[in-house]
């Protein structure tokens, strides 16, 4: 797996200058959407690494186990019967959701009082 | 008193008939009251009947028409509301065991101006559990409320009582509430005619909340010009809610017979129509074209960003509900919701706030969609439920959500069921459900007709054309002819 250059790294003993480093050239500066890009193949480099022999699945996050562990952070601890009964209506959920994240608004803000 | 069965008649005629005295308010309250009795028992429409006061109050408008005082097109109509409005002096209990003996001590604005305006209360309608839980009824025996064209097949929610019993002619008209759909799926499904008006044109006092910024209190009945009757009195400012909104209301009769030459129509590109049967969509093209022999001009619009609007409801549905019913939770009476209830608050958890504001920034950009849209067009059509009514069996939750084809594939029922009404929630539009024609199944097939922002007279005179043009309303389920 190649570094991310995202900029140059320069002996600080050879250096003449001083302030910020920058990139030296254009080509070597990367944009936001190429670091998403870029770790995003790093997650899935990780999730393919992990299907390797000796190296542990990836977890389900919808198991029982997690959504249990996960519901006491917001101040609960569900029976695996309520996590039963709500599994399915939490998977659809989070599959609208999932197409909602993908947006990015840019710089609009929320509607927090909604009058027409 | 006239030939036909006086509860098949409309608001518009009833109330013609108790101004020219050839009907009595105690006539037709008798009635309904005669053929609630008769046939709710096979529907379950009604959580409350108030049998004694609705005649009483029935004697008191009779004797008013006779001293010459009449009120108005409303006077001696009887009417009921979803059991999500307060009514002085009557249990309230928004279809949940939570609240079941919960007496309300005054009236909802818009019970209040209804019954200035003349109307008589039969009774409080069966709901979804809070608007949001499944249909199982627990303050009625636990029978979900069955749709009058057939038993077997579901009403939708929230205002399921409210779709049942004007399509079952149990009520001349009824109220509604609608945050995702409440109105306009159960109209959808009985063929009859709901609005859910402009965000803010109908006061919420009195009116337990699901989700604030989405919620909408609205009229249906068996008739648009019935339906606009009713918004008439219902809509305008109300101090005591601050999001209801002081604009001037309009005439919305006005125009109801002034056809639609001229006016322009949107069938939108995408989200639509690709994600609903094909018989439904078919009929929406087909209402389109109706118009377009009218006179009216029919084009494509672009809507974009609908593709968020099902997630953007999801994130808002789950998050305000929870946060209105944490005091329920935290009092101990989580156990009393239904099983639906339960699961959606506790599937709600796992929406973050990131979620929610995510959802209110979208709403934006969705509604410069309608905006931009309506620069092009006047009005936009597009189905009302998606879906003709489902058996009653799938409204249950269990281990599979129910599938269905259209023609972009196979999707769940539930996301049929949220996508078709929820765009009119987030951008806080008007919108009209209206039967549109029927599935091979002998079931009602439901249009949507959307408007600008406080604009409800141009969706009810487009949606009075198409009725006009058509006469899909003019049909009676076989339960509806058994009294």
């Amino acid at each position: 797996m190649h570094a991310i250059p995202y900029y140059e790294e320069a002996p600080m003993a050879s250096s003449n200058k001083s302030g910020p480093r920058k990139a030296q050239n254009a080509k070597q500066r990367l944009s936001r959407r190429q670091l998403l890009t870029h770790g995003a193949a790093i997650g899935a480099a990780g999730a393919l690494m992990a299907g390797c022999p000796g190296t542990k699945a990836p977890a389900d996050p919808l198991s029982d186990e997690n959504l249990m562990g996960a519901s006491a952070l917001s101040g609960e601890r569900l029976s695996p019967e309520r996590v039963h009964g709500m599994k399915l209506m939490l998977a659809f959920t989070l599959k609208q959701l999932e197409t909602l994240r993908e947006f990015d608004p840019d710089e609009e803000e929320p509607l927090t009082m909604f009058r027409v | 008193m006239p030939a036909e069965n006086p509860c098949y008649l409309t608001i518009v005629e009833a109330g013609a008939s108790l101004k020219a005295k050839r009907l009595s308010p105690v006539e037709l309250t008798q009635a309904y009251l005669d053929r609630i009795e008769s046939l709710n028992p096979s529907v379950n429409a009604f959580i409350t009947v108030l049998r004694e006061e609705a005649l009483a109050h029935a004697r008191e408008m009779e004797k008013e028409i006779s001293a010459g005082h009449y009120r108005g097109p409303l006077h001696g109509i009887p009417i009921a509301v979803k059991d999500i409005f307060a009514t002085d002096g009557h249990r309230t209990t928004c279809g949940s065991k939570i609240l079941k003996d919960n007496i309300t001590h005054y009236d909802a604005t818009v019970v209040a101006r209804l019954k200035k305006a003349g109307c008589i209360l039969l009774g409080k309608l069966t709901m979804s559990e809070f608007a949001f839980g499944d249909d199982v009824n627990p303050l009625t025996g636990q029978h979900p409320t069955r749709n009058p064209w057939n038993l077997e097949r579901s009403v939708s929610g929230s205002s399921s009582g409210s779709g049942a019993a004007v399509c079952a002619s149990f009520c001349a008209g009824a109220l509604g509430t609608d945050t995702g759909g409440s109105i306009r799926l159960p109209s959808g499904y009985c063929g009859i005619v709901g609005m859910k008006p402009t965000y803010g044109r109908v006061s919420r006092y009195g009116v337990t909340p699901l989700a604030w910024s989405l919620d909408n209190a609205g009229p249906m009945a068996r008739s648009v010009e019935d339906n606009a009757l009713l918004l008439q009195i219902i809509a305008g400012a109300d101090p005591a809610d601050r999001m209801c909104s002081d604009k001037p209301v309009q005439d919305y009769r006005k125009g109801l017979r002034a056809g639609v030459k001229g006016l322009r129509i949107g069938l939108p590109k995408n989200y639509f129509l690709e994600y609903s049967t094909r018989d439904v969509a078919d009929a929406v093209r087909e209402a389109a074209k109706t118009l377009e022999r009218q006179g009216a001009t029919v084009s494509e619009v672009d809507l974009p960003h609908l593709k968020y609007a099902v997630g953007a409801e999801m994130a808002i549905i789950f998050g305000e509900p929870l946060a209105y019913h944490q005091k329920y939770i935290r009092q101990g009476k989580f156990d009393l919701y239904t099983d639906t209830n339960k699961a959606q608050w506790d599937a709600a958890r796992y929406v973050s706030s990131a979620d929610y504001i995510q959802a209110q920034r979208v709403r934006r950009y969705i509604i410069r969609d309608f905006e931009k849209a309506y620069e092009q067009v006047d009005v936009i059509f597009s189905p009302s439920t998606g879906v003709e009514a489902n058996p009653i069996q799938e409204d249950v939750l269990a281990d599979r959500i129910p599938v269905r084809e259209v023609p972009a594939g196979n999707i769940t029922l539930w996301e049929i069921l949220w996508r078709m009404p929820s765009p009119g929630n987030l951008a806080g539009v008007p919108a009209l459900a209206l039967p549109c024609g029927f599935s091979a199944a002998g079931l009602p097939l439901g249009l949507q007709i959307m408007g600008r922002h406080f604009d409800e007279a141009t969706v009810y005179r487009v949606g009075a054309a198409y009725e006009q043009a058509t006469d899909w309303h003019t049909r009676r389920p076989a339960i509806a002819t058994k009294a």
